[in-house]
Formats: C-alpha cells, structure tokens, sequence
C-alpha cells in the first residue's frame, strides 16, 4: 500500500478509522485486492514506480457522507481523489493524480433526481451512468435524447467535468456547454450551488444557466477546486426524423474546400448533426458512420498510397489520381446529418448539396433517413450514440485480429485541437508522421478529424498501452514529443491522461504561466490544506508543489 | 443480518448461507444435481456460433442472442440480474464485450474464473467445478460449429478471435455501477 508522500502511517489510520465512522465500515475499502480495483488498466506506466495509484478508497452514500469525508481530510491532511463511475479508460480510469490518495467513490450517488420533459432537462448525481440515464428516460417515456460519448458506462457528471464530447447537435454534444447548474462539496467542506441554484427555492435551476454575478461553473471542469454532487444538463427533444448525408470528393486538394464548406454549412446551422470526414481511397471511415460501426476497420496497407497522403507534392497528387480512378474510390468523403421534422431536414439536404457543388465534379451519395423509434434492424447496424443510445462496441476497438495478433492491453490518446481548415489538417498529419519516424514507431494512416467540437477540429491519435516498460516508455516520449512540438505550432491538447497533465499544462504558458499561476492562486484559497485531487490536471497545491508528488 | 457488502464479499458462499440460490427454481427442479452449476445466464454473440444459445438453454441458461454490441443486453437483462444478487454469467463473445463485461462484473462482486481464447476444444484449463463444466460443454458445442465464423481473413478483413468466459461471484469488488 502506498500512503500520500507527506501523511504519517498513524495520520493514515487515524484517516481511516473517521472514514469508517462516517460511511460505515462496509464502503471504507483498503485491502489490497480491493484498492487494485482501482488500478488504471490502462496506465501507460503499468509496473513502473511512476504509475499511480490509491491507498485506499471510501464510498459515500449522499452529499453529507461527502461532506464528512471532505472534513476528515482536511483534519489528517489525508488526499482526496473523487470519481464518478471511474469508467475514464484511455485518460486515467480512476487512478488518482497523486498516489497514495484515497479515492472518493461516488458510485452510490446513483439518483436521477428530476426528469423535465417539458424543459428538455435532467438534474443527475454523479453516480448516475449513461446507461442508467437512458433506462430512466425510457421507463419515463420522456422523448428525450441523451448525448453520449462512444462508452455508454461512463457518468454524465463524469464525462462533462473532464469536458467530453458525443455526438448529436453541437448544443448537447459539447458535454460541460449542455450543463445547467451544478452542486458543488467545497475542499472546506462547505455546500455551493451555482447559477440558479444560488437562489434557495429557485424554479429555474436547470432552465437560466448564469444566475447573478461572476459564472463559476467552468472552475470546476478539469480541475480539483470542488467535488460536483450534482449536475443539471440539457438534454435534446427527440427529434421526428434524422437524414445522413454523403458527399464525396475526388482531389487531394478538395479536402480544403470541402472542410471551408462544411463549416460554413454548420456555422450558419443547416448542418446541425455532428459532421465528420473520410477517405474511401484509404478506406478510413467518418467517425460514428451509422453505416460502418465497426470500430477496427482494419484493411491491409497500400503503403505508396499511405506515404502519398502525407507527402502531397504533384507525383503524390499524380498518385491519388491514378488510384481514384483504378479503384473507384472518392478521395475525401464527408458526412453530415440532419435532426429534425422530416421535410427541414430534407431541404436542408439540399440546400447543403448546393453548397458543396461548388467542388468540380463533387458527387452526392443517396441519404438515409431515419424515423423513430428506430427499427430492431437498424438498432443492430447503427452507431448508437448518434441516435441518443449508449453503447459499449467501442471496446471492439483494439481487439485481437489477423492484422493485430496482439491485441491492445489499453490505449492513449494524443488529441490536439487544431483549426478548422484543410491546410491544418495536412500539415498536422506531416508534423506527426515525422515525429513518429524520428522516434522509431510505425506512422499511423493519414488522421482525419473529429467535428465534435464546433469552430475547431480535433485529431486523436491513439497509442497503445502495453504491460512492457520499455515500450510504455517509448510511446510516453514520442507523445511528450508530440505534445510539444504541437505547441509550437499553437496547437494544444483538450484533455490528456494522468501521466501528461503537467506536461500538456506547461504549454498554456502565456504569459509565464499566468493561466497556472491564477489556477494555483484559487487552489491555494479554496484548499489550503491541498486535499481534493492534488495534481489533476496539472493545478498542484501548495504542499506538493516542488516537494513530493 | 447481513448486510449488502457481506452478499458481495461473500459470493456463492454467503448467497447459500442467505438461502439464496445461484440458479432460478425452474433450472434447480429439472437438475437438482447440478443446479448451483448452471449459470442463469449465458451470453452468445449469434455472428461466432449461433448453436451455443440453443446449447446453453437446453443445459439450463438463458441464452441471450445479440451481434456486436453488448450495451444493450447490459441494460436490460444482465445489470437487471446482478442488481438482484451476484450470479453467474457464462459467455462465447469477441474480446471487447468480455472487457466491458468483466469489468462490469466488479461492480457486482464477480469476477472471472475461466477464459479461453479458441481454437477448441483443449485450449483452456478447466477445473471441476460444476459451472466450469457446464462452460466446458458449451465451450465444445461452440467448437463444433466451427471458428470464427465472422471472419474471413483471406480477404483481408478484420477477425476478432472469439473468447469464452464465465465471471463468477468473488470476494472483492467496487461500489456499484454501470
């Protein structure tokens, strides 16, 4: 068992026996094979003495069993780590930023506390799952959707405090942006409500998002200034009808007018489903294609065809053309989609159609349109959560196939935000593809991004995450690298796993870290004793900062 | 009385001395012998070998059928099932879902005691346990069908390996959640 660096075995005992008085003994959990539990399984630093992990972990039942242990661990100086259902694979899981803190388990604050269909709104605990939230919609018979990322096992609170994405209209698929008043433990142990809910008796906590003065709610988002015990979020009217959308372009140099296209299309709120783009010729899919929801798509490598993409000069070009047209394939596909009654969304097809005709010899695949409830059949074919459906075939990813005889143990993400246009999206790709060269690993196919996030795109790159050192350390430095170089370039990661928190908030230096310094500032006035989740995302507390970590 | 953690903690142990049984009435009737063996339960995905379900239903499980996407067999049958009390769940499923599922299972208080990746049969050692016999017998039904039958590798398409597990109760777990 590892203790916090700078807690006495005593302090911890005494930590433990309060904890036990004030959860009850049963959800207090400090064995060995129990605290393994919490084991990031997907830690790049497995076995190493880098890897963190917990001490121990309690479980509180409700708000005041929070607020008593947050008391405890200001009285033994014993860290806190909170969790939601810990479901956060590929960015930590539910292993603490510091090892040796004890995990805050909030499992059992599993009530969905108020279903509005009239306002399209729900008011969740953090225990709550998608998949809980999505049985409570149905047994309502609430026409709701609820957006949710690809794993439908993760926490709503969860998934927004960390600033995740989905897949539906761009006001719910922005996971923290579709929120509405939050319930927040202060490190003091002390109660907040925001916005409305400022107000005792409010009638409009999950329907008016700011309340009066300062909006504090994006303090508590990727951050350790508060533990979120409940959290309101506007959820998406089940719309009559959905249309997908297909376009597809021939050019190497179409990708630059198709994303200038497609922007315009969703900025101006014609496209107003989550977009995406592909390439047929590389046999890369759309993200969340509800025609293609295998998540492998493994195919054997046309390695001229792959080093072309990346090297884009005229024989590249000249390459691509004569592949375009010996195997049929387009170059560049886009996919749009449409949510709303069906003769909008059918002439917003083809307002959308005459738009990218504006891309010589553009052509247009035939829709799909879908009405609801869905049918068994296509529940069976379908990428679920763009329908509002959790799902779990996102673990089909990584597995075990004749191309990948090894399967994945894990994997990590490098997910820079870059801008929205076609010159961004290849002179990422050759900056990463060089990086990966010059470090000895295999460049991945050319990377198309994601349009989770509306005004920017954002490409993830995944790395695996192995049981060996040596290769674990491998991939860590190539992505420090990654991490880095991107920030020469202004381009900065939205999110990343445990091991690179201060490695990614180092490069938000403006300023000599004045975006650091103001985090520092508030820690050290809302948690002086440093005890809610030291180090997570970076923001260290007084105590730990260069000394023991 | 007990309490919910000593269920979880306890397992197939602490349900018997509860008076609660691993199998439904109906299973434990029509073989008393093998009752506590039997897993209430036993997943198939129909795109490997569709003949397990029907196996596994006539040694007593309810099979449930799905293709690719254990979600919403999750929602519906199984969290339902363990939300009751631990119980067993056996499985012939591609790899993804048996992550999803066995970590899952924690949350619950099972964990997995058998698991074996084909070619069948006599890939995995099976111990004598009653469950893990009931397993093994599914595990050679699912072999005579043939593997995989999702893939085609010759055209160079993706073929995931399927697994074949049993997650039982066990000693330590997490809080629940899904």
């Amino acid at each position: 068992m590892v203790l916090p660096p700078d807690v006495s075995q005593a302090e911890f005992d005494r930590a433990i026996a309060a904890f036990r008085n004030a959860v009850g003994p049963d959800w207090v959990f400090t064995s060995d094979d129990d605290v393994a539990l919490y084991r990031d399984a997907y830690s790049p630093m497995w076995s190493e003495p880098e890897e963190r992990v917990a001490s121990a972990a309690v479980a509180p039942a409700d708000v005041g069993e929070v607020q008593a242990a947050v008391r405890i661990a200001n009285d033994t100086r014993v860290p806190l780590y909170p969790i939601s259902t810990g479901r956060n694979l590929g960015y930590g899981g539910s292993a603490p930023a510091l090892s040796g803190s004890v995990v805050l388990d909030l499992k059992r604050l599993d009530r969905v506390l108020d279903i509005d269909e009239a306002n399209a709104s729900v008011l969740v605990e953090p225990g709550v799952s998608y998949f809980d939230l999505y049985r409570a919609l149905r047994d309502t018979g609430a026409k709701l959707w609820l957006d949710c990322p690809d794993p439908g096992w993760g926490s709503p609170i969860g998934n927004a405090l960390d600033r995740g994405g989905g897949y539906t209209r761009a006001a719910f698929r922005n996971h923290f942006d579709a929120h509405c008043g939050m319930e927040v433990v202060l490190p003091s142990g002390g109660l907040l409500r925001t916005g409305m809910g400022a107000m005792p008796g409010a009638k409009t906590w999950q329907q008016y998002k700011a309340g009066f003065g300062p909006w504090v709610d994006g303090l508590f988002s990727q951050s350790n200034f508060g533990i979120v015990t409940k959290m309101g979020f506007w959820m998406m009217p089940e719309p009559e009808a959905c249309l997908i959308g297909r376009i597809y372009a021939d050019k190497y140099d179409d990708l630059h007018a198709l994303v200038r296209i497609l922007t315009r299309l969703e900025n101006s709120g014609v496209v107003n489903g989550m977009p995406g783009f592909g390439s047929p010729l590389l046999q890369r899919r759309v993200p969340a294609d509800p025609q293609n929801n295998d998540p492998n798509g493994a195919t054997q490598i046309d390695q001229a065809l792959h080093d072309a993409f990346y090297t884009g000069d005229d024989a590249a070009k000249a390459l691509i053309a004569e592949r375009v047209k010996s195997t049929g394939r387009s170059c560049w596909s886009a996919l749009v989609k449409f949510y709303g009654p069906e003769r909008m969304v059918r002439l917003q097809w083809e307002i959308a159609k005459e738009q990218f005709g504006e891309i010589e010899g553009v052509r247009f695949g035939d829709p799909e349109f879908y009405g609801f409830p869905l049918s068994d059949a296509d529940l069976e074919k379908i990428h679920k959560p763009t329908f509002g459906i959790p799902s779990l075939s996102v673990f089909n990813f990584g597995i075990r196939t004749d191309l990948r005889p090894e399967p994945m143990v894990g994997h990590q993400a490098f997910s820079p935000v870059i801008p929205r246009t076609g010159a961004a999206i290849f002179e990422a790709n050759k900056v990463f593809a060089r990086i990966f060269t010059e470090e000895g690993l295999p460049v991945p196919p050319f990377n198309l991004p994601g349009c989770v996030w509306e005004r920017a795109l954002m490409l993830i790159c995944i790395f695996p995450t192995t049981h060996d050192v040596e290769t674990n350390r491998k991939y860590r430095k190539a992505l420090r690298r990654l991490i880095a170089e991107s920030a020469t370039r202004g381009w900065g990661e939205y999110r990343t796993p445990v091991a690179y928190y201060d490695t990614v908030m180092s490069t938000y230096s403006f300023g000599d870290h004045a975006l650091l310094r103001f985090h520092e500032t508030v820690k050290d006035a809302l948690d002086p004793n440093g005890i809610v989740s030291p180090g997570r995302y970076g923001i260290w507390p007084q105590r730990n900062r260069g000394g023991p970590r | 009385m007990a309490s919910r953690r000593d269920v979880l903690i306890g397992g197939g142990s602490g349900l018997a001395a509860l008076g609660l049984g691993l199998a439904p009435a109906g299973i434990a009737a029509a073989a008393p012998s093998a009752a506590r063996a039997v897993p209430p339960l036993f997943l198939v995905d129909r795109t490997i070998a569709p003949e397990v379900g029907p196996a596994a239903e006539r040694l007593g499980s309810a099979a449930i059928s799905y293709s690719g996407d254990i979600g919403m067999p999750w929602l519906d049958r199984i969290e339902p099932l363990w939300r009751r009390y631990p119980q067993a769940v056996a499985g012939v499923t591609y790899g993804g879902a048996f992550f999803c599922l066995e970590r899952l299972a924690r949350s619950y208080g099972l964990a997995c005691t058998f698991r074996s990746c084909p070619p069948l049969p006599g890939s995995g050692q099976l111990v004598g346990t009653g469950a893990e016999e009931v397993a093994a017998a599914l595990l050679t039904a699912s072999a005579r069908s043939g593997w995989p039958r999702a893939a085609n590798p010759a055209a160079g398409e993706a073929a995931d390996r399927p697994l074949a597990w049993l997650l039982q109760p066990a000693g330590n777990h997490q809080p629940r959640g899904n």
